[in-house]
């Protein structure tokens, strides 16, 4: 048995420390462990609570929307308002805010951070011995980073992403226009149409160098039978991005790179993929759908925030066995290197099990018909969770334009003349207690707060990857990207290549995973919101 | 070379070719895109591309990009860079990025507690070999550096070791030392109040000088640290500074007192002056509810209090800036970011200058005198929080 210790995983945010077991070329123990800590929850308390939007999205400058709309949401909720208390137009643009920031994260994460593992020189060795250079040589003109011609294409084109966020929000990363109630902004049918000239122009590229196709074509597949279609429709899709991926990724040409062999669930633990919904639809919330699916069965069941819990057993915190709900939840710090503890980050359970979070979830929960079949013909791992990553970014690309006509009509129609139209306005409460559930672009996402006396008096918030990086739990079960972990092949333990692009398939953002301590008073923080 | 060579007396000496390097730097956005559109980006680049080369290629420029206790939001934001954009910059300038976590191929490898010996799979090996090599770099360090626990600095750890080790080592042999962003210079969100992991920045906390490398710290170059603040950072103030400090055209009277650079940061303009909004200010316009369109002081806005050129130089390829959208400005420029409750009135400058600011805006001569007491008051402010 080797030791294999990956640190820093790069090419995400934050940093990550994973260690794996390897024994004869596989991989047959794994620790995921968060190597920073920055206590936002304890810097909070106190304040307004409307800082709690400003700081929060500084949790991460990837997914800073994220937080904004979490915060914002718990912050609705705390000021006693529901989502028919926000104004029509509000909920449109937080959500053309929302959906224009999960797109730029999974271009950027697709094309600058996890493409890159593909040009790794143990892949010009494997490609090669198959025979097959040529596969080699043209993943490695489209991603090498800064001169891949699709890594410069996806550096650029993701721009427009924030520039049509700035259009509404002032600036990218860290934007200005969500506030309780409402936006700040009040923007012309000419700032909408900038939008949608913006949209026009991302679209160009998302046709031409991801899919080689219109986007509508590609959301008429809707099942894997219906991609492999796809590809020999065209040779505009074959050799598009995506259609390279889907050919040389997993089992569709002869010669790939098996990323569908590994990275998945062996079903010796339990595993869900978990997601609390996202966007406003009509006067409700959950444009995509919220839910909790055994990654390994496929079985859904409904949604029941109750059901959440952190443990602690293996983080360096203590205070408690078992497991606490957010509400409810105890951090006291206990930093021990070489015992049991292995990370500041925390290990949330669903119904006392561990749940991968992000867009594969996000899909199967929403009940997408191209991930279920996906995932039901070939299982959960690298290459579905891929897969499943860019589908989404197409399907929340097609709704910007649908949100923005609508704003135009309400504009058109008069209703854009008051700021009540954009904001209801809302006096801070004395005593509020609030919670915001979202999805960031890399998964599920929950704060929530809790003011007194007008302040914050306590806030806590639950981030993707504390799911998906958890350390084991109480009960001893590994987090999801631990048990993902197992069964990975390294062939060569000095180029652990496949690990790293195990752990990268969940989009990890360890700036967002650790929880907060203050080693001054060791003092504990109780946490009984709402 | 030391501080005596970089006077302003050795400025004028430089070559027309090398003055008109300087100038790229002097440009406001709106000369810069003026000349920009004129000869094209790639020709306008090009026309300094032979200097600029030549330059980087003799000196064997390098960046090595830290990233400690952050969001990334820096780095994230210098991809949004348009004239130059990131691309331009590397290979137009030929500028080698030796290190930065978030893009480079390589990951920190350890096999059996042993590093990997191989610079083109090991980031933590690549960074060391790097530095040993004894070739010239610029340091960029995004996020702030926590101290704790204990002074172990252990709350931010790279590849086993503390990034503010990490930082030191780095710094110790930089040419020029960068700080982008708030967090870097001056300890920014980590470092508020209760500063539960003693962040700090990298010659500051705060407005107090210090900071992981220490007051008396100057790089290989005699320079202290150029801060960059701005959460996030405009990639223009990055890029722009990266390209003065890679061509030694940094001048002694290039900072101001929190070591910002002046052309970006000047000690005698706010955001106010020329804000969008200002005409209602004057106007003695002034919200006190979200989403009416005018003046924003009185929900908390920090642009007179804030030294930057977001209103002229604008975000996101010149497409807005915050107090544009309605939202306050929170002053993210400034060392004492973020101070008090950002979404509530700044309170005490109408008392310190002894004027009422709601009668005092209705006259040019008043917001006159509001903008230079708020001006001075920048230095009073921060002792409150102290």
């Amino acid at each position: 048995m080797q030791k294999v210790v990956i640190d820093p995983l790069t090419r995400i945010e934050g940093h990550l420390r994973f260690e794996a077991d390897v024994t004869d070329g596989k991989v047959t123990e794994a620790y995921s462990s968060g190597q920073l800590f920055r206590g936002f929850e304890v810097i909070l308390q106190g304040r307004h609570p409307y800082d709690a939007y400003h700081f929060t999205q500084r949790i991460c400058g990837v997914c800073p929307v994220a937080h904004a709309t979490a915060s914002i949401r718990a912050l609705d909720m705390a000021y006693g308002l529901s989502t028919t208390d926000i104004p029509q137009n509000a909920r449109l643009i937080r959500n053309i805010v929302i959906a224009a920031n999960t797109i730029m994260s999974h271009a950027t994460h697709f094309y600058a951070l996890w493409a890159p593992d593909l040009v790794n020189p143990l892949y010009k060795q494997v490609l090669t011995d198959a025979g097959a250079p040529e596969v080699y040589d043209e993943l490695a003109a489209r991603f090498t980073p800064f001169t891949g011609t699709s890594w410069i294409g996806a550096v650029q084109a993701r721009k427009i992403l924030h520039e049509i966020i700035a259009v509404l929000g002032g600036k990218m990363p860290h934007h200005m226009t969500f506030v309780p109630g409402g936006v700040t902004v009040t923007p012309t049918t000419g700032d909408i149409a900038k939008i949608y000239a913006m949209w026009l122009q991302g679209k160009t590229f998302v046709e031409s160098q991801v899919l080689g196709c219109s986007v509508e074509r590609w959301l008429q597949n809707k099942s894997l039978s219906d991609v492999l279609a796809w590809l020999n429709e065209s040779p505009a899709h074959a050799n598009s991005d995506l259609g390279l991926l889907i050919r040389y990724g997993g089992p569709v040409e002869d010669v790939n790179l098996g990323l569908h062999t590994y990275g998945g669930y062996s079903g010796n633990e339990p595993i869900g993929l978990l997601s609390f919904g996202v966007f406003y639809d009509g006067d409700g919330w959950g444009w995509l759908q919220s839910g909790f699916t055994d990654a390994v069965t496929l079985v859904k069941e409904a949604f029941d925030p109750n059901k959440i819990t952190e443990q602690i057993q293996h983080s360096w915190y203590e205070g408690y066995e078992g497991g606490k709900h957010p509400y409810d939840g105890v951090t006291t710090p206990n930093y021990a290197p070489g015992t049991e503890k292995y990370s500041f980050i925390k290990a949330p359970r669903y119904d006392n099990k561990p749940a991968e979070v992000g867009p594969l979830a996000v899909m199967v929960n929403d009940g997408d018909p191209l991930v279920v079949d996906l995932a039901k013909n070939l299982g959960v791992n690298v290459y579905t969770r891929t897969l499943a990553r860019l589908h989404e970014t197409v399907r929340v690309f097609a709704k910007i334009p649908e949100w923005s006509l609508e704003l135009i009509d309400n504009l058109n129609q008069g209703h854009g003349a008051k700021a009540s139209d954009f904001c209801n306005n809302t006096p801070v409460p004395e005593t509020g207690d609030g919670y915001g559930l979202t999805e960031a672009p890399r998964g599920a996402l929950g704060h929530w707060i809790k003011i007194r006396d007008g302040k914050i008096a306590n806030y806590q918030a639950v981030v993707p990857t504390t799911w998906n990086c958890s350390p084991k739990g109480s009960n001893g079960y590994r987090g999801p990207a631990e048990q993902a972990a197992l069964d990975t092949p390294v062939p060569d333990v000095g180029n652990p290549v496949q690990l790293g692009s195990v752990v990268r398939s969940f989009d990890p953002c360890i700036a967002c995973a650790v929880h907060t301590i203050d080693r001054k008073t060791n003092e504990t923080y109780e946490l009984r919101i709402v | 070379m030391n501080m005596e060579e970089r006077s302003m007396g050795d400025i004028e000496g430089k070559s027309s070719a090398e003055l008109k390097n300087l100038d790229i730097l002097k440009l406001d956005r709106r000369t810069f895109m003026k000349t920009v559109g004129a000869l094209g980006a790639s020709a306008f680049m090009g026309t300094y591309a032979a200097d600029i080369a030549k330059a980087i290629a003799e000196t064997d420029r390098n960046i090595v990009w830290l990233q400690g206790a952050e969001c990334t939001g820096c780095s994230v934001s210098l991809l949004n860079a348009e004239y130059p954009d990131v691309l331009q910059a590397v290979t137009d300038l030929k500028v080698a990025i030796q290190y930065h976590e978030t893009l480079m191929p390589q990951q920190g490898l350890f096999v059996d507690g042993v590093p990997v010996e191989d610079a083109a799979l090991n980031a933590n090996y690549a960074l060391e070999h790097f530095l040993d090599s004894g070739k010239p770099f610029v340091l960029v360090v995004e996020g702030a550096i926590p101290l704790g626990p204990d002074g172990t600095g252990n709350y931010c750890k790279i590849g086993d070791e503390s990034f503010l080790h990490i930082t030191q080592k780095a710094a110790e042999k930089a040419l020029i030392t960068v700080a982008a962003g708030t967090c870097a210079a001056y300890g920014g969100i980590p470092a508020t109040p209760p500063n539960p992991t003693d962040a700090v920045g990298l010659q500051f906390l705060k407005t107090t000088k210090g900071g992981a490398l220490g007051a008396g710290y100057v790089s290989q170059a005699g320079l202290p640290v150029i801060n960059i603040p701005g959460c996030p950072s405009h990639p223009d103030w990055v890029l722009l500074t990266l390209t003065a400090a890679l061509l030694d055209l940094i001048p002694t009277d290039f900072l101001d007192e929190f070591q910002r650079p002046k052309m970006f940061f000047n000690p005698d303009y706010t955001i106010h002056e020329n804000c969008p909004r200002r005409g209602f200010y004057d106007m003695g316009k002034l919200d006190t509810e979200y989403a009416g369109g005018k003046c924003l002081w009185k929900l908390g806005c920090r642009a007179m209090l804030s030294h930057a050129d977001c209103p002229t130089r604008l975000w996101n390829s010149g497409t807005s800036m915050c107090t544009q959208v309605g939202g306050p400005c929170i002053g993210c420029v400034e060392p004492t970011f973020p101070e008090g409750s950002l979404a509530v009135e700044v309170e005490g400058i109408p008392a310190l200058v002894g004027v009422d600011i709601n009668t005092a805006a209705l006259t040019a001569t008043g917001a006159a005198a509001v903008g230079v007491g708020a001006h001075a008051l920048r230095r009073i402010v921060p002792s409150k929080e102290d």
